[in-house]
């Protein structure tokens, strides 16, 4: 960079030059590829903190919402350590409480009623699909699951790739009395790759708990990694069918 | 080329729209979260990946006016894998041999929009970096000089005179620009 120095390229840059020492500036440039980069870099880096220096409130909102998101969407060890102390203390009290249950009531478990769940559904304005997810959620919730079935039909003709509704189809549909279409949506999703994969087998296991089909359940509970968000309760319900 | 339908994750982005992230989680975080776990990584590096692909994308939908031609999915998953590749490098683990588009066949179009994203926001951490070399006392004059505000008004809020604060935000930046320069990013 013949003759300049990085303050004389901030100084024509920012219109500082006289238009004799700017003229001589720009002439020395169309010879020197150096200075021409140099430039283009100043120009670069005043661009970006330009843009990045403010306060950017939008953006701490942001941040904000993924935290919230992140704890609901991935098990991150500080929070599975605490879940999972939590859990020991948990279980050996549940321990007593089981203890006494079993020696004041009848043995029966209604695996089906304990892991009851609820449909969440976050809305994607305006498509009849979407209004239909929601009003079969709401019927979930209601624990009107035949209806809801009949409902998560219509969302799977228009869009038979919703992975969403095929888990939801498949969990309503164990808990009426003819839960075979049911089974058959929660083996589809879990040979699929969606976020339900896991919750699928983990139903499928209290499907066959709650029908003293032990074997069947360990199965699918043993194909549920230690990583999911299932996992926990699924080992749960494992220590439940011994 | 025409604008994609999922331009809505972006806007739900911008506009910080609860529903939308949610959904963003909901329907993205299950695979990148399985991609991790199967490239060496623990499910907290997967939720860090996520959040900072999100905001990479955020950041370049805000200043560099982003507009979707691809759909969402493979674009955000491309910046995720492509970020967590980058990570196990720096951590001097074996590189990982296995194709980035594995799991997805990624079109050029998507392909292109988040090698420009990836690109743009590492120069941009790059250079954000070396302003945090700088002196508290530069660093305070180019962020109140680069704000918009007179910087006659700056200099009296310094307690300093006009001249003197042109000078030494000149002279900042050339540091900052030496710095830039010398790691050859």
């Amino acid at each position: 960079m013949t003759g300049y120095n990085n303050e004389d390229i901030i100084r024509y840059a920012d219109g500082e030059m006289d238009a004799t020492e700017a003229a001589r500036f720009e002439a020395t440039m169309q010879q020197d590829p150096a200075l021409a980069a140099a430039l283009r870099h100043y120009r670069e880096v005043k661009a970006i903190l330009a843009q990045r220096l403010p306060p950017d409130a939008q953006l701490d909102a942001l941040k904000a919402t993924l935290k919230q998101q992140r704890s609901r969407y991935f098990n991150t060890p500080s929070k599975v350590v605490s879940i999972r102390k939590y859990l020991i203390g948990a279980a050996a009290a549940a321990a007593i409480l089981i203890a006494v249950l079993v020696i004041r009531h009848s043995p029966e478990k209604d695996f089906l009623q304990q892991y009851s769940t609820t449909m969440e559904v976050s809305a994607e304005r305006g498509n009849n699909n979407d209004t239909l997810l929601l009003r079969a959620a709401s019927l979930f919730n209601h624990k009107a699951y035949t209806q809801a079935v009949s409902l998560l039909d219509s969302c799977l003709q228009t869009d038979s790739t919703n992975a969403q509704a095929l888990y939801y189809r498949g969990l309503a549909g164990i808990y009426t009395t003819s839960p075979a279409q049911g089974i058959a949506d929660l083996e589809k999703t879990f040979a699929g790759e969606s976020v339900f994969k896991y919750d699928a087998a983990f139903y499928l296991a209290v499907h066959y708990a709650q029908r003293h089909q032990t074997d069947s359940a360990a199965s699918w509970i043993n194909k549920i990694p230690a990583e999911a968000a299932a996992y926990e309760k699924a080992q749960t319900l494992k220590k439940q069918l011994k | 080329m025409a604008i994609h339908p999922d331009q809505r994750y972006l806007e739900g982005l911008l506009k910080n729209d609860t529903l939308i992230v949610q959904e963003i989680y909901q329907r993205f975080s299950g695979r990148i979260k399985h991609f991790i776990l199967q490239h060496q990584g623990t499910e907290d590096d997967a939720a860090d990946i996520f959040q900072e692909s999100l905001i990479d994308i955020y950041n370049q939908a805000k200043h560099k006016q982003l507009q979707l031609t691809c759909p969402f999915e493979p674009f955000l998953l491309l910046i995720c894998k492509r970020k967590w590749l980058n990570d196990i490098k720096k951590r001097g683990r074996q590189p990982v041999t296995k194709k980035l588009d594995d799991v997805y066949d990624v079109g050029e179009d998507v392909f292109a929009a988040a090698e420009q994203t990836i690109q743009e926001e590492s120069r941009t951490a790059f250079i954000m970096s070396q302003f945090e070399r700088l002196g508290e006392k530069c660093r305070e004059i180019l962020r109140l000089t680069l704000t918009g505000e007179a910087q006659e008004k700056i200099a009296a809020t310094l307690g300093v005179t006009y001249g003197y604060l042109r000078k030494k935000k000149s002279e900042c930046m050339a540091t900052l620009l030496s710095y830039v320069q010398a790691q050859n990013f």
